[in-house]
């Protein structure tokens, strides 16, 4: 009797069931204004577009569990898009998953160099990725040279179209679920999978507790290192790509424009209740996180809400949200002490 | 009893032998830009050039280095100087300009609202001279960056929100207030003896770096010498420890929100004046920069270490370089490029140079034995 | 200590050597010519474009060095470090495209105190400047956008309007001129909200446009765009959801960047001032004031045409504004 109960305590404290309650009040609330939020083809317009951000996410969620943090992930999904698409026009070659795949690699490639130099010199990862940042994003300006290309190979943009099934609602609309939804809810079952039942995942967890106990346990922390960073940078090179798929252009400062990107997809993992003293963090709560973050900044305009208040909205709401998450969690604190006692 | 006093003798040397260090970097340099552009690099015009540049960058990393002492972060800190540049100007601007010109169109493109503007105008207060219209001024500045940061403590040290989320809610929200105060119109025309504050000189030197130089004492013997800067690192290096040792950590916190909140005002004031104008989007590019000055400073990332000698250092290295760099001509990219490779090598001297302090250290322990 | 010394030690060498590598490709011009430098706002192609119209000012009219910096973020604070730093190195004129033109005026007056002329582009409230050159005027330009959409949607519907930023002055100036517009000439039209903002990025006008199409419906018939991004994001968003016959997309943009919309249809005309145009009068004009002669009102400037001198405002031909479509973007180079 009370071990069900503790367990439903357990499930109701959960962070995840909080966002997801956060989630679904925040969508009552907005299609009371305006009836098209909940609709079908909005929700898979949601899914879509926030796409690209959820696989970067995945990414930085793995780095977060292992307690350290990656602000190259912009720069190296920057490089990967640039030096994939120039390079496969060149070659006159390639499909749209030769382009993923060799994103992917550039990417991966990349990290490493992010990997070796946290693990060789023991160095504070922020400062690591925050120098190559600038390093990979100035080379790729003034070596490589890459400039801004308008017109991409039509292979990017028929994958932008193609859709797992279309159906057509009752208002006439003819609604898709993209590939692109696709692809991240295949890389999520992946990191999932990775995290949950391999070694490498196991000891990622065990680096975010201790790298001292991991090391001691016996964990290989050099390898596991390397796979956290090229894993980050592989899914910046696939996102680099479904970028081009989606926007049909490569630009070196769009994607790098930090402050909104890489704010944005770390406030989503961390919402999603990675710590980021690492150690815990999961594939649901950080795909919350990201759709809560998109939820409440593709609602405005279906509110009515004029241009000038938009930041006010999305901070109050982006305060609140969070608030009453981390407040939740205090409490749960509180009564595990007391359940301890 | 002896080994312990061993090791903190040790410790303060290290921050000795540490401060030795960046001084002999900036003096280094500084020295390598003057040989290499001698003439542009120690004009006079360029040397006063960086008495002006620096202090509100240096402001700026100034307040973040203490929230990132505590073991947070202030992603607010410049939306919190921008707003609070905005009321402040809102003050000085309806001050200033009472009775000697046309009001209403002063602030026509502030406040829509005609009867606010004429009520408000009524209620107003007449015969303040110039001096309290800017000593006003520099209050509301100084309060309002207070209140935001704050509201910052208060989210982090109460609410528990962790700070890079906590902050980057309220950098939207600061930003989205000054947007709806002014529509995203730049606010300007303030008057000369305001301007003083950011372009004028006293014996030769520059107001703002005076500010600065002030700023950087008050700070430095706010965490060295009193209860709260110790209390400031002990939050910082060990929350749970501060705790069970006796600190009330969430006032603590919030008091270290509070102070980098007045430092963003103090650095929206200069740059206010300096520029004689506000408008929201001012210095963002600051906020990276200065996150990336504080940990070339040497503050831990994870917080309970630094100090601000290594920052201002920083502050002074960061300026310099980069001036000598536009006067080169470097194009932006390779700039980076240089920058990203500054950062990493000097990460790892100084990271190596810790970790054979603590070998020493270690070594003294056993011979102690 | 004595590990830390070594590792200084390496410091001090590697810094400058790196410094010297790339020092060493500093050029210098010959000492007689007048140096002139354009800021632009960030690196861009558009400002590339204008760079080339003042390198072939200066090649076919002489007596010229010109020199491009820019800021690596669109950032007012970066661009006064760059005026500041060309104060430092004595140059004669500066050509700022200002991101923020009143946070630029005490670096001018620093500038105009050492004897260096300023001048700016698309700055019409500028105070501390021999001349601001503009290509035609904020009001004509956003006229021409609204043409350009009611003749698209067929002088009936509703419409919005993108600016990059609230805080972008001209962009605020053309949606004004729009509006004002198009309750003087279109009175079947009608504005559905005011402004959004696409923060001059792709993806945002992308995003926002498909969720103004999810809350206006059939009432949205038409989207101007401000900054050059708008356009191209606008139209992807139309075209995803094959509206290109029911929604009409306009504004600024160049025709390498709205060439796909224009193909498919989601994107009607753009509109741009010709940048390399502008660089080449701009030099003509700055040449002759460096050489102490006088710009009078009325002169035909080569590449602005006959100028109109408002105060200290430059104002090109009515006929500067360039109109792309579909059949002609490919003539065009940027």
């Amino acid at each position: 009797m009370q071990k069900q109960q503790q367990i439903t305590s357990k499930l109701l404290f959960r962070h995840e069931t909080i966002l997801f309650i956060i989630m679904i009040v925040f969508g009552v609330v907005v299609n009371s204004i305006n009836p098209a939020f909940l609709k079908v083809e909005n929700l898979f317009d949601i899914l879509k577009t926030s796409s690209i951000t959820g696989m970067m996410a995945l990414g930085v969620m793995v780095v977060m569990i292992s307690s350290g943090m990656d602000i190259s992930f912009t720069a190296i999904a920057t490089v990967s898009m640039g030096v994939t698409v120039r390079m496969l026009i060149a070659l006159d070659k390639g499909n749209i998953v030769v382009a993923f795949l060799v994103a992917g690699i550039i990417g991966a490639l990349l990290g490493c160099i992010n990997g070796f130099l946290v693990y060789r010199f023991k160095l504070p990862t922020l400062i690591v990725t925050l120098g190559t940042s600038s390093i990979f994003h100035g080379l790729l300006l003034s070596i490589l040279k890459i400039p801004y290309l308008y017109t991409v190979p039509g292979y990017y943009s028929d994958f932008s179209r193609l859709s797992l099934f279309t159906f057509t609602t009752a208002d006439g609309a003819v609604v898709g679920f993209s590939y692109l939804t696709v692809l991240l809810f295949v890389m999520a079952c992946v990191v999932w999978l990775i995290l949950r039942f391999t070694m490498v995942g196991r000891g990622i967890y065990a680096i975010g507790g201790s790298i001292e106990a991991a090391k001691r346990a016996g964990f290989n922390i050099l390898f596991i290192q390397l796979f956290i960073y090229s894993f980050i940078g592989f899914v910046s090179g696939v996102a680099s790509i479904e970028y081009v798929v989606m926007f049909r252009h490569v630009h070196p400062f769009n994607m790098m424009n930090m402050m909104n990107m890489m704010l944005n997809v770390i406030a989503a993992v961390v919402l999603g209740g990675t710590s980021i003293n690492g150690g815990t963090g999961t594939v649901l709560g950080t795909l919350f996180g990201v759709w809560m973050i998109y939820m409440i900044t593709n609602s405005l305009i279906l509110m009515g809400i004029p241009s000038e208040w938009e930041s006010v909205v999305i901070g109050f709401i982006l305060i609140l949200s969070i608030g009453v998450n981390a407040y939740q969690k205090s409490l749960r604190k509180v009564e595990v002490k007391i359940i301890e006692s | 009893m002896k080994a312990k006093h061993r090791i903190k003798f040790d410790s303060s040397q290290n921050e000795l032998n540490q401060s030795v260090a960046y001084f002999s970097l900036f003096v280094l340099v500084f020295a390598l830009m003057a040989i290499l552009q001698p003439r542009r690099f120690l004009s006079g015009i360029n040397i006063q050039q960086l008495a002006f540049q620096i202090p509100e960058f240096g402001i700026f990393s100034i307040g973040m280095m203490i929230v990132m002492i505590s073991g947070g972060i202030d992603l607010s800190i410049i939306t919190t100087a921008t707003l609070s540049g905005i009321i402040s100007s809102i003050v000085l601007l309806f001050l200033s300009h009472r009775g000697t010109m046309d009001l209403g169109a002063l602030l026509k493109g502030i406040m829509a609202d005609d009867t606010i503007r004429s009520g408000l105008h009524a209620t107003m207060p007449t015969g303040i001279s110039m001096i309290g219209i800017i000593v006003l001024t520099i209050f509301v500045a100084l309060a309002v960056g207070f209140l935001c940061g704050l509201l910052n403590g208060f989210l982090v040290a109460k609410v528990k929100i962790p700070p890079i989320l906590a902050t980057l809610g309220t950098m939207r929200l600061y930003e989205g207030i000054a947007l709806v105060i002014t529509k995203g119109a730049p606010l300007t025309g303030f008057p000369d003896e305001f301007i003083f504050l950011g372009s004028g000189e006293i014996l030769g030197i520059p107001v703002p770096m005076i500010i600065f130089i002030l700023a950087i004492l008050a700070v430095a013997t706010l965490l060295a010498k009193t209860p709260l800067g110790r209390g400031i690192y002990a939050v910082g290096e060990n929350p749970l420890a501060a705790q069970y040792s006796g600190l009330d950590n969430s006032k603590i916190l919030m008091k270290t929100y509070a102070i980098t909140g007045v430092l963003a005002g103090l650095a929206a004031l200069i740059m206010m004046a300096r520029v004689d104008s506000i408008k929201v989007g001012y210095g963002n590019s600051f906020l990276l920069q200065s996150v990336l000055v504080v940990i070339l400073g040497g503050v831990s990332t994870v917080g309970g270490t630094g100090n601000i000698i290594g920052v201002v250092f920083s502050v002074l290295i960061l300026r310099v370089i980069s001036s000598g760099f536009n006067i080169m001509g470097f194009s932006n990219y390779m700039r980076n490029v240089i920058w990203g490779s500054l950062l990493i090598i000097v990460a790892i001297v100084i990271s190596s140079g810790f970790r054979f302090i603590k070998k020493t250290k270690h070594i003294d322990e056993v011979i102690s034995r | 200590m004595k590990r830390t010394l070594i590792m200084l030690v390496m410091v001090l060498l590697i810094v400058p050597s790196l410094v010297f590598a790339a020092g060493s490709k500093e050029g210098s011009g010959g000492e007689d010519l007048f140096d002139i430098v354009l800021i632009g706002k960030l690196e861009h192609p558009m400002f590339d474009n204008t760079f080339i119209g003042m390198q072939k000012a200066a090649k076919e009219l002489g007596g010229v060095k010109v020199t491009m910096v820019n800021p690596a973020e669109a950032d007012a604070a970066q661009q006064v470090a760059l005026v500041e730093d060309q104060i430092a190195k004595g140059v004669d004129a500066i050509l700022v495209v200002p991101n923020d033109p009143g946070a630029l005026e005490p670096a001018f007056k620093k500038a105009n105190d050492a004897g260096i002329l300023t001048f700016t582009h698309e700055s019409v409230l500028s105070k501390n400047i021999t001349f601001d050159f503009e290509a035609f005027s904020n009001e004509v330009f956003g006229q021409n956008h609204m043409d350009n959409l009611a003749k698209a949607m067929n002088y009936e519907g509703g419409y919005i309007c993108f600016v990059g930023n609230l805080t972008a002055v001209t962009h605020n100036s053309w949606v004004d001129a729009e509006i004002a517009w198009q309750k003087e000439k279109y009175p079947k039209m009608y504005l559905l909200r005011d402004r959004l903002v696409s923060d001059e990025r792709t993806e945002v006008a992308y995003e926002k446009t498909m969720e103004a199409i999810k809350t206006y419906g059939d009432k949205l018939k038409g989207v101007i765009g401000s900054s050059a991004s708008d356009p191209p994001g606008a139209g992807l968003a139309v075209a995803e959801k094959g509206l290109q016959d029911k929604i009409a997309v306009v504004g600024t943009s160049l025709g390498s960047m709205a060439g796909p919309g224009l193909d498919d249809g989601s994107i009607k005309v753009v509109s741009i001032w010709d940048p390399q145009k502008i660089g080449y009068g701009a030099v003509w004009v700055m040449k002759q004031v460096l050489e102490g002669k006088t710009v009078a009102d009325g002169t035909d400037v080569p590449g602005l045409g006959k100028i109109d001198i408002q105060d200290k405002v430059i104002y090109g031909d009515k006929s500067g504004i360039l109109n792309i479509t579909k059949d002609n973007y490919k003539n065009f180079t940027f």
